[in-house]
């Protein structure tokens, strides 16, 4: 993954600062990850994208 | 893990067939190429960009790659040749000319074959994209000054290009999609779907204000950095001119002075001024009058609301009504409801406001005279003004045989101030209330009302929960890629300024003034002053974009046209030695009258480890100049093109016949 190592950083901890889930951590990045690394279709993205907005507390 | 560029070859394009092979003495050192104007620079330049990533190519491109004249072929080709850890790979793009087509194909050493279509070896894949090859091409003019000007962005840019931070921006992109499409499947019937529909349309003047005041900025950004060197250059000429003519420069000096004094004075009056007006006691007019019988009328009728409470709760406690009937729970219930909507808390509470700062104003401020203030005003504007231009006649007979250029630098001034007005303050100026998409051009505002439409639209759509939630994820991403940036930024600064401190000082480079980097924000911001000359701009440019580079697992080659341009002798010899301190394979091109103090200089220092190259269109000067050189020298040659290796060719190149 060549994201910046800083910027991984920021978005855990500030995940982390709003009192969101380690599982919604890790969906972020592995979602950063395939969009940098993988052909991500739109299905496969909105399925990716529904799960990550049913883990967000607001 | 090192990308080394190895060579390229071309055919049947614009520039004459040439086939570079970088890599005679080691592809690790620099190189420097020699082009006479008109040889394919920038055909060359581009391509080898468009060689590391898919570029989709339109016709009229196609029909600039187009050879001209007798030497037009219907095809032509333009073949790079790379290396990643040894492993050689390579790039070609075919153009048909005829049918203004195009097609990519690749091969690489460790995947075998040849693929009919682009696709980098594995290891770099998924790292090299259109917006990192940016960053590895530099122009100086282009890509490097920019960096350093207070309304440019190229600095900023580079950061977020390279460090991905604009992946996150694509993702916010990809949850506004969703949340768009979500709400679009919730249909509503009669008026809320009526209702969903304007405020659509609302959003989309919102959003496609937003791409036009995008573009200007863009425009304007271009513009300041396209007219900087004719603006820079032309003020510090007529300040030369200026300055030779003694009588006159003291005779401005004493205006601008008397004028400063002045303008303070203005300043002040004015403020005061505003004071005042703010006042109502200060108002001797009919307005005063009115204000002060409409506080009058307010304690006539027995309000505020306090009095008139009193007034009704006295009379709920009374056995019986004022009517002299009985007062029954009934009544009482109508009693107390008229109580309540006769005035509420909060009405009672402006209007008890209104009052008591009536009161202030009229008792304590009645003496400003607003009349003397005004005649000050005018006193003060009228001899500012005649002060302007008493210093614009003197500038202009001062400049009397320069008027065209005095003339074209005050329009340039007048349109920088306007367009950097724009930049700096217009598009940030805070949402207000009345703001809509037509009567501000403030991205900040603009945002602000998207946002609040699109509060209203997930209100009416039943999809409030969505746009919560991604309204919440998008806060903390966009917190998130802020703070990197600026930790990024920081660290960048640091590492430059370490490699600065190695390079210039240590090295000798620039021992007596070196130059360091006070910070990244948009722009490089030198310390303690706003701009350096070219060569220190270049130096500083050319080490950051190797800072940034190097934060990546792989090292990558830098690539850079006219890395000299508009440096005196002394800043070529320093340039010169810079890059013989780089540790990354670079790359640049140069012409005949960047030989002294650059590149001899280079040759001086740095006899092994570089490739000096030199390309020309072919021609019977250039033909006889290349017969008599050493025939160990390597040559390729073709019907039109001829490119030769070796300092001694590069360094007596040059062409003697005009044509």
């Amino acid at each position: 993954m060549s994201i910046d190592k800083v910027v991984l950083e920021k978005i855990r901890q500030k995940l982390r600062e709003s009192n969101q889930t380690e599982k919604l951590i890790i969906e972020i990045v592995n979602l950063l990850n395939k969009k940098e690394n993988e052909n991500l279709n739109i299905e496969e993205k909105n399925q990716i994208i529904e799960n990550i907005i049913k883990e967000i507390k607001t | 893990m090192k990308l080394n560029l190895l060579g390229w070859k071309c055919e049947g394009l614009r520039c004459p067939d040439f086939n570079f092979e970088l890599d005679n003495n080691g592809s690790d050192s620099a190189t420097f190429l020699q082009m006479p104007n008109g040889t394919g620079k920038t055909t060359t330049l581009r391509l080898l960009k468009r060689s590391l990533y898919k570029h989709d190519f339109k016709s009229t491109e196609i029909d600039q790659y187009k050879a001209r004249n007798n030497e037009y072929k219907k095809e032509g080709f333009f073949q790079a040749k790379f290396s990643v850890e040894g492993n050689v790979f390579y790039t070609t793009i075919k153009f048909d000319f005829e049918k203004k087509t195009y097609s990519y194909s690749s091969s690489s050493t460790n995947q075998g074959g040849q693929l009919s279509t682009f696709k980098l070896p594995n290891e770099i894949e998924n790292i090299v994209d259109k917006e990192l090859v940016d960053l590895l091409f530099v122009d100086l003019e282009l890509d490097v000054k920019p960096m350093f000007r207070s309304h440019q962005t190229g600095a900023q840019e580079a950061i977020r290009k390279f460090c991905k931070i604009n992946l996150l921006k694509n993702i916010i992109e990809d949850f506004e999609d969703y949340k768009n499409k979500k709400r679009k499947e919730n249909i509503k019937s009669g008026n809320i779907q009526t209702e969903i529909n304007t405020e659509e349309t609302r959003r989309n003047k919102i959003l496609n204000k937003i791409l036009e005041v995008e573009k200007k900025a863009e425009e304007y950004k271009k513009y300041l950095n396209e007219t900087e060197n004719e603006y820079v250059e032309g003020k510090r000429r007529l300040d030369e001119i200026l300055e030779n003519d003694t009588l006159r420069k003291n005779k401005i000096k004493e205006y601008e002075l008397r004028r400063d004094n002045i303008k303070s004075k203005y300043d002040e009056i004015l403020i005061k001024n505003f004071e005042s007006i703010k006042s109502i006691g200060t108002y001797d007019s009919n307005l005063k009058t009115e204000i002060i019988k409409f506080v009058e009328d307010l304690d006539e009728m027995g309000l505020p609301e306090e009095e008139v409470r009193i007034f009704f709760d006295k009379i709920l406690k009374k056995q019986n009504c004022i009517c002299g009937e009985l007062l029954t729970a009934e009544k009482i219930k109508i009693i107390q409801k008229e109580m309540n909507s006769f005035i509420s808390i909060k009405e009672a509470g402006i209007i008890t406001a209104i009052k008591a700062i009536v009161s202030e104003n009229i008792n304590k401020k009645e003496q400003v005279d607003l009349n003397l203030n005004s005649k000050k005003i005018q006193e003060y504007k009228q001899e500012l003004d005649a002060l302007n231009t008493n210093i614009k006649l003197v500038r202009d007979r001062a400049l009397k045989d320069d008027i065209e250029l005095s003339k074209k630098i005050e329009d340039l001034k007048k349109d920088r101030e306007i367009k950097s007005k724009f930049l700096d303050e217009i598009i940030n100026q805070e949402w207000k209330a009345r703001h809509n998409e037509e009567n501000t051009e403030s991205l900040i505002s603009l945002k602000e009302q998207k946002r609040i439409v699109d509060k209203k639209l997930a209100e009416l759509s039943g999809t409030k929960d969505i746009e919560e939630k991604v309204l919440k994820l998008t806060e903390i991403i966009e917190d998130a890629m802020q703070e990197a940036e600026i930790q990024i930024s920081r660290e960048i600064a640091l590492e430059c300024n370490k490699k600065i401190n190695i390079m210039f000082v240590k090295e000798n480079i620039e021992q007596k003034n070196p130059i360091f980097i006070n910070s990244i924000d948009k722009n490089i911001v030198l310390d303690g002053q706003s701009e350096a000359s070219t060569g220190q701009e270049a130096r500083i440019g050319i080490l950051f974009l190797l800072t940034i580079l190097e934060r990546s697992t792989i090292q990558f080659p830098l690539i850079v046209d006219t890395p000299v341009k508009g440096m005196d002798s002394a800043a070529k010899r320093r340039t010169a030695k810079f890059i013989s301190e780089l540790k990354s394979q670079f790359l640049c091109f140069v012409i005949d009258e960047d030989r002294p103090n650059f590149t001899d200089e280079f040759f001086n220092l740095n006899k092994k480890n570089s490739n000096f190259i030199t390309a020309f269109r072919r021609s019977d000067e250039f033909d006889k100049m290349a017969n008599l050189e050493d025939s160990n020298q390597v040559k390729n040659l073709s019907y039109n093109g001829q490119v030769v290796h070796g300092y001694n060719f590069f360094s007596k190149f040059t062409e003697r016949q005009d044509k």
